[in-house]
């Protein structure tokens, strides 16, 4: 065999390498996933592991959010006397940003480490070339079904994060205000559109499937050792983490762009 | 430690039930206040210039919503186009001569297009009606107008203040009238005279107005004397020949003659007059009553509609 | 030899890994319900050799031949056929850690034989486990089992699909030598019990003397000699020498 020099510096080539392995390992999803075997109970297990496990801790997170992004608006709209606006700002931050981001986050640090390093210990103790030599497609019992959960799951968590982020909001501002719940659903979704709810839906669904399918890429190529389990979780929730904010600025780009057409 | 298979499937099930329920919800809340399935009709207004409106803002009318901007298009070169689509039941009470223009919601707060003005006798809008555009009044403008008027106001209030310096300090007719009492009430009842006077004056002047309003309007009795160019010869001619029959009137020897000494023919001739001038009299009386009926009643209505126009886009 | 036809044929098969030829053309055939043992030193290549054989990785040059097909120009389905017919023991038993002993043995059956009853896939589990000698462990998580219990469960997973052909990847590594002996016979039970063929690959001379019909010694990419053990290490080879020193001198002090 030839020896093989690199073709541009070992670092470019490396990270060429790997966006090169990742878009394969994304097509490779998408040539897969709808054609059988579907493994619906590994689906469901993954889904009860993503979304039902998730939340408690989501629900929390949400609560927080709600509240502290309310009390800290309330002295710059008092300022202006504008505090009847604060219902609709919350929705409207909430709703177009911050449950899908809150969620997106949250979910990468609970499911996207947990899925890196489980698959890298399946890796690295060979438990996925045993079910290759079992005549068992491993990435489709293991990557489909974990990023087909994760796809499914983080949307649905968004809606929670948002129904329980509104419902902290209320509750300060019904302390605050003095304000009805109708006064507060009505005020706050006044200025909710149908695009907002739906962007905000499909965006998650983008979350779900980026912390999913980098979790599962990042597992499926640990190296050898206990050190690769570690560099697989890491590497999910960073890189994770770091392709949801790209995404988020994208996604707000193209939304604005629909928005004015 | 784990839930078993089935258990878990119901717990998912649960968990995905639960989360579309609120989107449902959601879903139908923004639908409730956005009318998403109100249906709504389109009409069309042309501005000049939109001041930033933009698509999905609220259209006001009497100060209650009834609708969202739809499209905003360039027309030609100096326009927008701008689609307004008004729920149906609101788009009742809006009548077809509004008017259009560009408001904002508070000082800092959105856009909105206002619809005012209107008859209440005219039709309600109707699908692709295209509405007349008024004035518009953005924030920038009630801000410039305040500034200016805070200046002006500061200028009077200077002024003001000098003014009211000399007139205590007794200076100039002001201050003489201040301090002279009895110079005091008779300016007072010479001024009520002249209050009344002039309030005379301004019925006169109104009658006069009147009057040759009437004078100017086309195909009337009163016009046609003023400006008909046939009548004056005519007259002319006729007074020439009055002298010349005033003339044989001084001859005994002719028939008019005879007739203006005969004293029995004379004073049959005076009754006739007298008959002549009753009538013409009465003729008179007729016209002025046909100028009310007729002639005013157009003019005035005229008149009053100039008025309520002049007013209007300052409202 | 044996007179009927082999069952896996390998001709001139080579592989590196970067600068490090790992085989450098390696030709080996194993005929039906034969063990034949490959030996070598630790990071020789030999664990390589029998994952190309079940298509884990391919082959730089070579064909390998199972069942008579060309295992690395079949398509994934075709594949997989043959792969149900393999059984491959890990070198770290590699069984799910996120399932019990019982999930672990149903797991490859009820992915490649669906449509099976409850009580159907019940006796397979419990008689494969009964082949290994662990009936008792069923409800255990491998964590808590030792490492000779996870090695044969691990056998015990792959004698679920009555496979024809064997693959063990360092049997008794990291055992001791009690374990090693229990392992050794546990190989030899197999290949009564379910006819297989095996290719047994291990550095462990003891393991290679009780298990295997005929011995290869992998040396620098080639496999230097193939023979009864005997015959093998009769040779005068220095190469051989040193490497059958090193394991009595090992098996003498334990």
């Amino acid at each position: 065999m030839p020896r093989s020099r690199s073709l541009l510096s070992p670092g470019v080539d490396r990270f060429l390498a790997a966006v090169g392995d990742g878009s394969e390992f994304v097509v490779r999803f998408f040539g897969s996933f709808w054609r059988p075997p579907w493994h619906v109970r590994e689906v469901i297990r993954q889904c009860f592991e993503v979304g039902v496990r998730s939340l408690p801790l989501i629900s929390l997170t949400g609560f927080i959010t709600g509240i502290v992004f309310t009390k800290q608006s309330r002295p710059s709209l008092a300022a202006f006397g504008a505090t009847s606006w604060l219902p609709s700002l919350i929705t409207l931050a909430l709703v177009r940003s911050l449950a899908p981001l809150v969620t997106a986050l949250v979910c990468t640090g609970r499911v996207g480490s947990s899925i890196g390093a489980e698959l890298g210990s399946m890796k690295v103790t060979e438990q996925i070339e045993a079910m290759e030599v079992s005549a068992i497609n491993p990435f489709k019992y293991l990557v489909v079904t974990r990023t087909l959960a994760t796809t499914l799951m983080v949307p649905v968590l968004t809606i929670y994060c948002c129904f329980v982020g509104l419902t902290g909001s209320f509750l300060n501002v019904a302390g605050n205000e003095a304000q009805s719940l109708q006064a507060f659903v009505k005020s706050g979704f006044a200025q909710i559109s149908f695009l907002d709810l739906w962007s905000s839906v499909a965006k998650s669904f983008i979350f779900g499937f980026t912390i999913g399918i980098i979790a599962c890429y990042q597992g499926f190529h640990a190296s050898k050792g206990t050190e690769g389990v570690g560099r697989a979780a890491n590497a999910s929730v960073v890189l994770a983490m770091f392709a949801v904010f790209i995404e988020e600025v994208l996604i707000v780009q193209v939304i604005h762009w629909l928005r004015s057409v | 430690m784990s839930p078993s298979p089935a258990r878990r499937s119901v717990l998912v099930g649960l968990f995905v039930s639960v989360g579309a329920m609120l989107l449902i919800a959601g879903v139908l809340t923004i639908g409730d206040l956005n009318d998403t399935f109100t249906r709504k009709i389109t009409v069309q207004a042309d501005f000049e210039e939109v001041t930033g409106l933009k698509k999905g803002d609220n259209i006001w009318f009497s100060g209650m919503k009834v609708g969202v901007v739809k499209r905003l298009d360039f027309q030609g070169s100096a326009e927008v186009a701008v689609a307004l689509s008004i729920e149906r039941h609101a788009s009742r009470h809006i009548p077809s001569d509004s008017l259009a223009k560009i408001g904002s919601d508070g000082l800092i707060g959105n856009r909105i297009v206002v619809l005012y003005g209107g008859t209440p006798d005219a039709e309600p809008i109707a699908e692709g009606d295209r509405l007349r555009v008024g004035d518009a009044l953005g924030p920038e403008e009630v801000i410039a107008t305040l500034q200016e008027n805070n200046v002006n106001l500061v200028a009077i209030t200077t002024d003001l203040k000098g003014l009211v310096a000399r007139v205590a300090a007794g200076e100039g007719t002001a201050g003489k009238l201040v301090t002279d009492e009895v110079l005091y009430a008779s300016a007072q009842a010479s001024a009520s005279s002249l209050e009344l006077a002039a309030r005379n004056a301004e019925k006169l002047t109104a009658s006069l107005a009147l009057f040759t309003a009437a004078l100017n309007q086309d195909g009337n009795l009163a016009h046609d004397l003023a400006t008909d160019r046939e009548i004056y010869p005519n007259l002319t001619a006729t007074t020439a020949d009055v002298r010349g029959l005033v003339g044989g009137l001084a001859d005994p020897d002719t028939l008019v003659g005879t007739l203006a000494r005969d004293e029995a023919a004379a004073a049959d001739l005076k009754a006739s007059l007298d008959n002549l001038n009753r009538a013409t009299a009465l003729l008179a009386e007729d016209l002025e009553a046909a100028q009310h009926n007729v002639l005013l009643r157009g003019f005035f209505k005229k008149r009053e509609r100039a008025e309520r126009k002049a007013k209007e886009p300052g409202r | 030899m044996s007179d009927r036809e082999p069952v896996i044929r390998v001709r001139g098969l080579a592989r590196s890994f970067g600068e490090n030829r790992v085989l450098a053309g390696v030709d080996l055939e194993v005929g039906p319900a034969e063990n034949v043992v490959v030996l070598g030193r630790s990071g020789s290549g030999k664990s390589v050799l029998i994952k190309i054989i079940v298509g884990l990785l391919a082959p730089d040059a070579g064909v390998v031949e199972v069942f008579g097909q060309d295992v690395h120009r079949l398509r994934p389905r075709e594949l997989d056929a043959i792969r149900v017919r393999i059984g491959f023991s890990f070198q770290s038993s590699a069984l799910y850690d996120s399932m019990n002993v019982r999930e672990n043995l149903e797991f490859p059956l009820r992915m490649n034989r669906r449509g099976l009853t409850e009580g159907a896939v019940r006796d397979a589990v419990n008689e494969a486990l009964d082949a290994v000698g662990l009936a008792g462990a069923i409800d255990q998580m491998p964590s808590e089992l030792s490492g000779g219990q996870r090695k044969r469960v691990g056998i015990a997973r792959t004698l679920i699909l009555n496979p024809e052909i064997m693959l063990y990847d360092e049997p008794t590594a990291g055992l001791d030598p009690n374990t090693c002996g229990e392992i050794n016979e546990l190989i030899l039970r197999v290949r009564e019990k379910y006819h297989t063929s095996s290719i047994i690959i291990t550095h462990d001379l003891t393991c290679a003397k009780v298990t295997g019909d005929r011995v290869a010694i992998l040396l620098d990419g080639v496999l230097f000699r193939i023979g009864t053990f005997e015959s093998v290490f009769a040779d005068p080879d220095p190469r051989i020498r040193s490497f059958y020193d090193y394991n009595f001198v090992t098996k003498a002090t334990s």
